[in-house]
C-alpha cells in the first residue's frame, strides 16, 4: 500500500486491505460461509484495533493488529463497573436522543441500518439496491442475508479499488445473490448503471461524512439516477442539524473539526427539497452512537418526478 | 392441527406447553419461506425473525372443559395476528418520532432493572451469542449444547457468528415440533454438526453429552418455563461431564431478591404463570458443595422483546 494524505477516506483504502488479509486468511482456514466471515470478522475487529502508521501528515501504508480488551473507552467511563468472566465491561455507555444511557455492553448499534431498510423493503418494490461508499460490502452483505429479495442486483458503489477486491471475495462466497461492485466516487458521482431500473433504494452508511464538501448537484444526481429513487443515510453529520447535546460538544469540538467530517450534507438535502426534487421523509440526528464512537443520524427521502 | 377442538388433547396453560404450540406454528411458517426456495440458514433465520417483528402469534385459550374450575387450558388452535412492531412503545413515548414505516424511532428498554431506551432497530433478544462467543475464545470446548433449544435459532446463530466449526453442536428440546425445524434448519448448513436430541428438563438425561471433555451448555429462556427442576439437576449433568461451563440467559432475576419498580409489575406475571422457582437454589447447593463455581450472576441485565428482564449467570464445574 503506498503512502497517502491522513484523511478519513484515505484512511478506509488502507483499512479494507488490512480487512481483505484477515478474510484470507479466514477462507484459507476453510471457511465457506459468508455469514460466518463476516461474524469472525467482526468478532477479530472487537478484540483489535488497527494501528495506521503515520508520518507528517500521511500515512505510510504500514499497519498492524493490536490486540486489546473489548471498548477500551467503556473502563474509563465505568472505571467500576461490574465486569463479565471475560473481563468485558458488563455496561456499555450509549449516546441516544441527545441523551447518554447505558446499554448492554453485548449489544452493537453498528449495524441498524440494515433493519430500517428492511423495514423500507417490506413497504415498497426494489428493483435493484445500492449502497454507496459501500467498503467492502458489509451492509449489503448483511441486509441479503437478513432476508432482503434474492431476485434484486446489490450493487456495492466504492472508489477504493481495495474495498471493491474484497467485496467481490466475499460475494463469490454467496453465488446465489447478485452483486456487483463499481466504482464511485462521491465527488463525480456516475451512477448511470441505474437507469434501467424503476425503483432504486440507495443506501449510504459512514460514507458522505468522509467527504468534507460533497458537489452541489448531489442530491439531484442521486434522485435522478433511476425513475423512482429512495435513500437512506446513516452518517455522523447531526452537527449540521443542531449541537445543542452537551455529551457531543467534546465530539463536535474536535473529532468533526480536526478530521475534516463533511460539512453540506444536510443542506445539500435540504436544499434539493425545496427545490422539489425530493422529499424528505424522516431526519434523526444523532438517533444512536456506534462503537467507533460517531453519532449517527438518519436521513430518509424519496424521489419527486422530475428529478430525472 | 385441525381446526376441530377435541378437549382430551387441550393442554394446562403454562409457559412450557405454550411451546409446544409456539413451534408447530413457527414449523408452519419456516415450510412456507423453504417453498419460497430459501436454501440458505442465515437468510431463512433473518426471515423469521422479521416475520415474527411484525406478526403476534395468538393462542386460543378456554377454560377448564373438565373441571369448570377457572384454570385456563390451551386448545391447540392459533393465529398470526399482523401488527405494528412495538406497538407498546407509542404509548410509552407520545411524542416518539415515527419512521416512514410506521415504526417508533426509540422503544424502551429496561437495562440494570432500571428503564431506559434502545434504538427500535437494536434487538436485544439474542445477547447470549456474543456472550457465549467471547467465552470460547478464551476456553477451548469440544461441545455446544443448549437445554431447551426449541428450533435451536441460538446455536445456530452461535455458528453463524463465527464458533468453532469443527465441534458438534446439541440442540436438546422437549417439543417435537421444535426439534423438526431444528433439523430441516440444520440440513440448510452442511458446515455444522448439528444433532437434535429429545430433552426433557423434568427428568433430564445428559447422557449425549458423556462423549465430551470440555462442554459448554446453556440456556436461553427455557429454564425459567420448568417451575420446579428436579433436585439432582445439576448432579445428574456434573455427573456425567468431566468439565462443563454452563451459561444462562433466563428470567429468574427474582430468585435473587434483587427488586426495582419495573422487576416488581414483572414479579407480579410471573407467579400467575408459575415461573421456575429453584434454579439458582439448586446451583447455590453445587456452589456450597464445591461441585460448581458461580462466575458471574447479573440480575435482570436487560429485558428482551417479550419485556421479560432476563438474569445472566456464569458457572463452571470446579
Amino acid at each position: 500500500m503506498t503512502a497517502t494524505l491522513d484523511t478519513e477516506g484515505n484512511l478506509f483504502a488502507h483499512l479494507w486491505e488490512e480487512r481483505a488479509a484477515l478474510v484470507a486468511g479466514f477462507i484459507a482456514q476453510g471457511e465457506r460461509s459468508l455469514a460466518r466471515v463476516l461474524g469472525r470478522l467482526s468478532d477479530f475487529e472487537r478484540r483489535h484495533r488497527l494501528v495506521l502508521q503515520r508520518e507528517d501528515g500521511r500515512l505510510t501504508g504500514a499497519a498492524s493488529w493490536i490486540p486489546q480488551p473489548p471498548d477500551p473507552a467503556n473502563r474509563a467511563f465505568y472505571p467500576d463497573g461490574p465486569a463479565t468472566p471475560e473481563g468485558t465491561p458488563l455496561y456499555a455507555w450509549a449516546g441516544l436522543a441527545g441523551t447518554l444511557t447505558i446499554r448492554p455492553f453485548h449489544a452493537s448499534y453498528d449495524h441498524l441500518i440494515v433493519p430500517l431498510a428492511r423495514d423500507l423493503m417490506r413497504q415498497r418494490q426494489f428493483d435493484a439496491v445500492v449502497e454507496l461508499g459501500s467498503g467492502f460490502g458489509d451492509k449489503l452483505f448483511r441486509l441479503y442475508l437478513a432476508g432482503a429479495p434474492r431476485t434484486i442486483p446489490y450493487f456495492g458503489a466504492e472508489l477504493w479499488d481495495s474495498g471493491r477486491r474484497l467485496a467481490d471475495r466475499l460475494a463469490k462466497l454467496e453465488p446465489d445473490m447478485d452483486f456487483r461492485g463499481v466504482t464511485l466516487d462521491l465527488l463525480d458521482p456516475d451512477l448511470s448503471i441505474l437507469a434501467p431500473f424503476k425503483n432504486v433504494l440507495l443506501l449510504s452508511n459512514g460514507a458522505f461524512y468522509c467527504v468534507p464538501s460533497l458537489p452541489r448537484t448531489t442530491f439531484q444526481t442521486l434522485a435522478g439516477c433511476a425513475e423512482n429513487v429512495t435513500g437512506v443515510h446513516f452518517e455522523p453529520v447531526g452537527h449540521q442539524v443542531a449541537k445543542d447535546k452537551p455529551y457531543l460538544a467534546g465530539y463536535y469540538a474536535t473529532t468533526i473539526t480536526q478530521r475534516d467530517f463533511n460539512q453540506n450534507m444536510i443542506p445539500l438535502l435540504l436544499a434539493a427539497e425545496r427545490q422539489r426534487v425530493l422529499k424528505v421523509e424522516f431526519l434523526a440526528p444523532d438517533l444512536s452512537m456506534i462503537s467507533s464512537g460517531h453519532p449517527v443520524s438518519v436521513a430518509v427521502w424519496h424521489s419527486l418526478g422530475g428529478a430525472r | 392441527m385441525t381446526d376441530a377442538l377435541r378437549p382430551e388433547t387441550f393442554l394446562p396453560h403454562n409457559e412450557q406447553n405454550m411451546f409446544q404450540y409456539i413451534w408447530e406454528h413457527r414449523l408452519d411458517l419456516l415450510n412456507r419461506i423453504l417453498a419460497n426456495g430459501e436454501t440458505n440458514l442465515a437468510r431463512v433465520l433473518g426471515l423469521m425473525a422479521e416475520f415474527n417483528r411484525h406478526h403476534r402469534l395468538i393462542l386460543e385459550t378456554c377454560d377448564d372443559p373438565r373441571e369448570g374450575n377457572g384454570a385456563q387450558f390451551l386448545t391447540g388452535r392459533a393465529a398470526w395476528v399482523r401488527e405494528t412492531p412495538d406497538p407498546g412503545n407509542r404509548a410509552m413515548f407520545p411524542d416518539c418520532p415515527v419512521t416512514p414505516e410506521g415504526v417508533p424511532l426509540y422503544s424502551w428498554a429496561v437495562v440494570g432493572g432500571h428503564p431506559t431506551i434502545r434504538p427500535s432497530h437494536a434487538s436485544y433478544d439474542h445477547l447470549a451469542v456474543p456472550v457465549i462467543l467471547a467465552l470460547t475464545r478464551q476456553r477451548r470446548f469440544d461441545a455446544f449444547a443448549e437445554l431447551g433449544s426449541g428450533f435451536g435459532e441460538k446455536l445456530f446463530r452461535l455458528y453463524l457468528a463465527g464458533a468453532p466449526r469443527d465441534v458438534p453442536y446439541y440442540g436438546a428440546e422437549l417439543w417435537e415440533g421444535g426439534r423438526l425445524m431444528a433439523d430441516a434448519l440444520a440440513s440448510l448448513e452442511p458446515g455444522i454438526d448439528f444433532h437434535g436430541v429429545t430433552f426433557d428438563m423434568k427428568a433430564p438425561d445428559f447422557s449425549f453429552l458423556a462423549p465430551h471433555k470440555q462442554v459448554l451448555l446453556f440456556s436461553n429462556a427455557a429454564i425459567y418455563a420448568v417451575p420446579d427442576l428436579p433436585p439432582d439437576f445439576l448432579d445428574l449433568l456434573l455427573d456425567t461431564c468431566p468439565a462443563v461451563t454452563g451459561v444462562h440467559f433466563e428470567f429468574i432475576g427474582y430468585q435473587l431478591g434483587v427488586t426495582s419498580a419495573y422487576v416488581e409489575e414483572f414479579n407480579r406475571r410471573r407467579e400467575e404463570r408459575a415461573y421456575n422457582r429453584d434454579f439458582i437454589g439448586l446451583l447455590r447447593q453445587a456452589e456450597e458443595k464445591g461441585r460448581v463455581t458461580v462466575e458471574y450472576l447479573q440480575p435482570d441485565l436487560y429485558c428482551v422483546s417479550s419485556a421479560q428482564p432476563v438474569t445472566v449467570i456464569v458457572w463452571r464445574k470446579t
